[in-house]
């Protein structure tokens, strides 16, 4: 933490190098737009965009729409996440039924299932959100069952040498004591859940992010394209610096005992 | 057997205890026949080298685990679980990081349907007495190593427990902060005259905390010597120290330890890397 | 020091450029590549008798390597990769690819869609028009997707009543059995399972035609690629009419040889192959269609790209003012007027 002024020094001067070097090698004419369109371009494209929207959708809309689907199927995703884990991590029956579920769907890739989710639930909002829904949910639930498993035998000692019945060993125990590793889980699921967002947005989608990189790239349009990739790295980068402001308001211990 | 006035505080009888050593792929035999007995407010020093079964003993008293063979007694009773009428202090503090130093305190209380202004008053009592005035509010991270353990015997002694054990509490202290804690607890000690069992394998510390000091065996933990220390309280190193009693049951404890070390490495040697 | 750290600049990135086109300028003095890259699509097509008798290889004299693509945008992004040299494809990611500039040229037809490609709507709707209020489903980017709007053009359908989803194929077709669409114009076996299951023709994209609507596949080369071997390209084209002759004298015959080669069910290689028009090269050579090196500016195919252009912007795919004035300089006719005339 000492060092974080000059990191972020030295991480906001790497990437202002990347950026020079694509300006310089755009504006030598060493490639093409159809390769790599060089800033100015995106930023015409950005400008383009903002005026007349992409298909119809202003940008912002698309930025919405992929928020709102995404944002959805993240609290969705927590919420039935977090106490499906915590009981797996409490209860090793329950854990040894839904484990192997778990286990096999979570490193199948979500693109696989698409054609069973519209078979299954067609091809509206409802089918978009299951795909990223089911990313996070399975992601929340192995990082909670995790998490209940890392408390630490000696915490449960100490509070059951303090007389603490077993519903108040979970209420006022191992509940806190998995907050951070929930959070922590929490972050990386809608990491993956964010990634799932492409896959869901190839689901019969008219607008979103997502969809919008799909549909460029059929039109060899690599300068919306990249500016879609800016879009979702940025949105999911602010996401994320979003929830560990969260963190460290909700769990200003984490990583110090 | 007949039954003389009132049982001791705390009674192993014959106990046996022996473990899965899954890395090993064998059972391990940690305590065998162990037969101790300790009276009402004794404070009682468990000594012995590393791997003996003594901290097995205090977990055996402290209800987390039970018996192979032989019966754990607390005022006659078998011992079935843990309770708060046994305080127990690791060499972790293991605090709750998100409650602050009181909360922490009285932590046992609050779950058991304390009133607050009975707690309150006693956690006030006990941050006097262990030197945590001022730091009501901090959170254990804000803490040094010796504080941090300060409240964990606060914690533990709040409940009123019938006994205390403490596990290695001071072992993960420097040497100077150990010196304190150890006079520190001496003196709160002195006024609470809880029945206290306390492992450590710190020669020292067991002779002058203690008024009886058992020393153990190499594994399987067996009562080899069952030391009376002489010493008058209140007690304090720089009395101790040029005290030739103190010199020669230093050196005698320091000996039988030793053999018994040596035993254990040997032990443990022919048995492969554990 | 400036001097040297910008000739080391210069110097790696000659270095880099170098490397990619290194594998062609190893080619260089020999008249035929060791090994030609054919992109195509699993869809049943008369020179695939040539592949599955390995005729290329045989009159080209060089091997030849079958690149099959998902979808006409994967094979846009490989030929700008230059990992493929011939490609047949739609007309309308072929004009995608000449407006973003890719570095193609068109060499001819490879077959008119007729009837492969059709337009199912639900049993109960009609005609056309009673598309309206509805959802339609298309698969984004293809010939079929311009036909769709073509045709809502041509019935005077109101799009923005329209609910319009963009679908692949098979996705298109589970979405039908569930309900989720009411028509959906696509080619087959697509078009066949959806008319099978309650499902009824509204219109072929031949209906098209005389609103010169026209949709079609072709051949592209790349360019480097074509100006380096041009004989190659003449006698890929021959064969290629020796294909489609094949396959005209005796369909059936042609269309088992096909479904066997392709794993495919005779009756939908053989409806399939009769769904295209395949046009002599003598006649591709007509204004009606490419025209000559002298007529290809105003001949049909360069008029018909333009309008697919101008469809494609006003969807907002591509930019309007990147459409080039015209597409007769990236149709090559010239290999053609050699194949015709060589024989």
């Amino acid at each position: 933490m000492i060092f974080g002024n000059r990191k972020t020094l030295i991480s906001a001067a790497a990437v202002a190098t990347a950026i020079a070097a694509w300006t310089i090698v755009g504006s030598l004419g060493l490639t093409t737009s159809l390769f790599l369109p060089p800033p100015q371009e995106i930023l015409t494209t950005t400008r383009e965009l903002l005026r007349d929207g992409y298909r119809q959708v202003p940008l912002w809309g698309h930025i919405l729409v992929s928020l709102a689907r995404a944002l959805v199927a993240f609290a969705a995703a927590a919420l039935t996440g977090v106490p499906i884990g915590l009981l797996m991590g409490m209860f090793p029956a329950f854990h040894a039924v839904l484990d192997p579920f778990v286990q096999f769907l979570r490193p199948l890739p979500k693109l696989a299932l698409i054609p069973l989710v519209i078979v299954w639930f067609g091809i509206g909002e409802l089918s978009k959100f299951l795909l990223i829904y089911l990313a996070t949910f399975l992601t929340v639930v192995v990082s909670a069952a995790a998490a209940v498993l890392s408390v630490k035998e000696g915490r449960i000692r100490a509070a059951l040498a303090l007389g603490v019945s077993p519903y108040k060993l979970f209420r006022y125990v191992i509940f806190p004591s998995v907050m951070p590793d929930l959070f922590t889980g929490v972050r990386v699921a809608i990491g993956i859940g964010w990634t799932t967002l492409i896959a869901a947005e190839m689901i019969a989608a008219n607008s979103g992010l997502g969809w919008m990189v799909i549909n460029a790239s059929s039109y060899l349009r690599t300068d919306i394209v990249m500016l879609g990739i800016l879009l979702l790295g940025a949105t999911g980068y602010a996401l994320d610096l979003l929830l560990v402001t969260v963190q460290r308001l909700a769990v200003p211990w984490m990583g110090k005992d | 057997m007949a039954n003389l006035g009132p049982p001791p505080k705390i009674e192993l009888r014959h106990v046996s205890k022996s473990f899965q050593d899954l890395k090993r792929g064998r059972e391990t035999v940690a305590v065998e026949k162990f037969s101790l007995a300790v009276q009402d407010g004794e404070f009682l020093c468990l000594l012995g080298p590393s791997g003996c079964g003594k901290s097995t003993i205090l977990n055996l008293v402290a209800g987390f685990e039970h018996p192979t063979k032989g019966e754990v007694l607390l005022d006659g009773e078998p011992i079935l679980r843990p309770g708060p009428d046994r305080g127990v202090v690791f060499q972790e503090p293991m605090l709750f990081p998100w409650l602050t130093v009181l909360d922490n305190i009285t932590f046992g209380p609050r779950m058991n349907g304390g009133r607050p202004e009975a707690y309150l008053s006693a956690a006030a009592r006990y941050i006097t007495l262990m030197g945590l005035s001022g730091f009501e509010r901090h959170r254990p991270y804000e803490l040094s190593g010796g504080m941090k353990q300060r409240v964990a015997i606060a914690r533990a002694w709040i409940t009123d427990p019938k006994v205390l054990l403490l596990d290695e509490p001071f072992g993960a202290l420097d040497a100077q902060t150990r010196l304190m804690m150890q006079e520190l607890l001496v003196r709160v000690w002195e006024q609470a005259r809880t029945t206290v069992v306390f492992v450590t394998h710190d020669v020292e510390e067991a002779i002058f905390l203690a008024d009886r000091v058992c020393l153990m065996t190499a594994r399987p933990g067996q009562l080899k010597e069952d030391l009376r220390i002489p010493f008058d309280r209140p007690r304090n190193y720089e009395d101790l120290v040029p005290d030739k009693r103190y010199v020669e049951l230093k050196r005698q404890v320091f000996h039988s330890i030793r053999e018994e070390t040596i035993k254990f490495m040997s032990q443990d040697a022919g048995a492969g890397p554990a | 020091m400036a001097r040297t750290r910008r000739g080391l600049l210069l110097a790696g990135v000659t270095g880099a450029l170098l490397a990619m086109v290194g594998p062609i300028g190893a080619a260089w003095a020999q008249d035929v590549p060791k090994v030609v890259r054919f992109g195509w699509f699993n869809g049943p097509r008369p020179w695939i008798i040539g592949k599955a008798e390995g005729l290329f290889d045989k009159r080209l004299g060089t091997k030849v390597e079958w690149i099959a693509f998902p979808s006409g945008a994967t094979a846009l992004t490989t030929l700008a990769a230059k990992e493929v040299d011939i490609v047949r494809l739609g007309s309308s990611p072929t004009v995608a690819g000449i407006v973003r500039k890719l570095p193609i040229e068109m060499i001819a037809i490879s077959g008119v869609i007729a009837t492969s490609e059709r337009l199912i709507g639900k049993k109960g709707i009609n005609t056309v028009k009673e598309l309206e209020g509805k959802r339609l489903a298309y698969p984004p980017g293809s010939t079929a997707h311009y036909a769709l709007m073509a045709a809502l053009k041509v019935n005077n359908v109101d799009v923005g009543k329209t609910k319009l989803l963009g679908l692949t194929p098979a996705d298109m077709v589970a979405a039908w059995k569930r309900g989720d669409i009411d028509a959906g114009y696509v080619w087959g076996p697509f078009s066949h399972q959806m008319e099978s299951d309650n499902g009824r023709e509204l219109l072929a994209t031949k209906d098209l035609w005389k609103s010169s609507y026209f949709v079609w596949n072709n051949y592209v080369v790349r360019k480097e690629f074509s100006q380096q071997y041009p004989a190659l390209i003449v006698k890929f084209l021959q064969t290629f009419e020796e294909t489609a002759n094949r396959y005209k004298q005796n369909p059936d015959e042609a269309a088992r040889l096909i479904a066997a080669h392709l794993d495919q069910k005779f009756e939908f290689a053989r409806d399939t192959l009769a769904g295209l028009e395949y046009l002599p090269l003598k006649e591709q050579l007509t204004p009606k269609w490419l025209g000559n090196s002298q007529t290809k500016e105003t001949a049909t195919i360069a008029k018909s790209m333009a309008d697919a252009a101008n469809f494609l912007a006003e969807l907002g795919d591509i930019r309007k003012q990147d459409i080039p004035s015209s597409f007769a300089p990236s149709i090559n006719t010239t290999y053609m007027e050699k194949a015709v005339g060589g024989k």
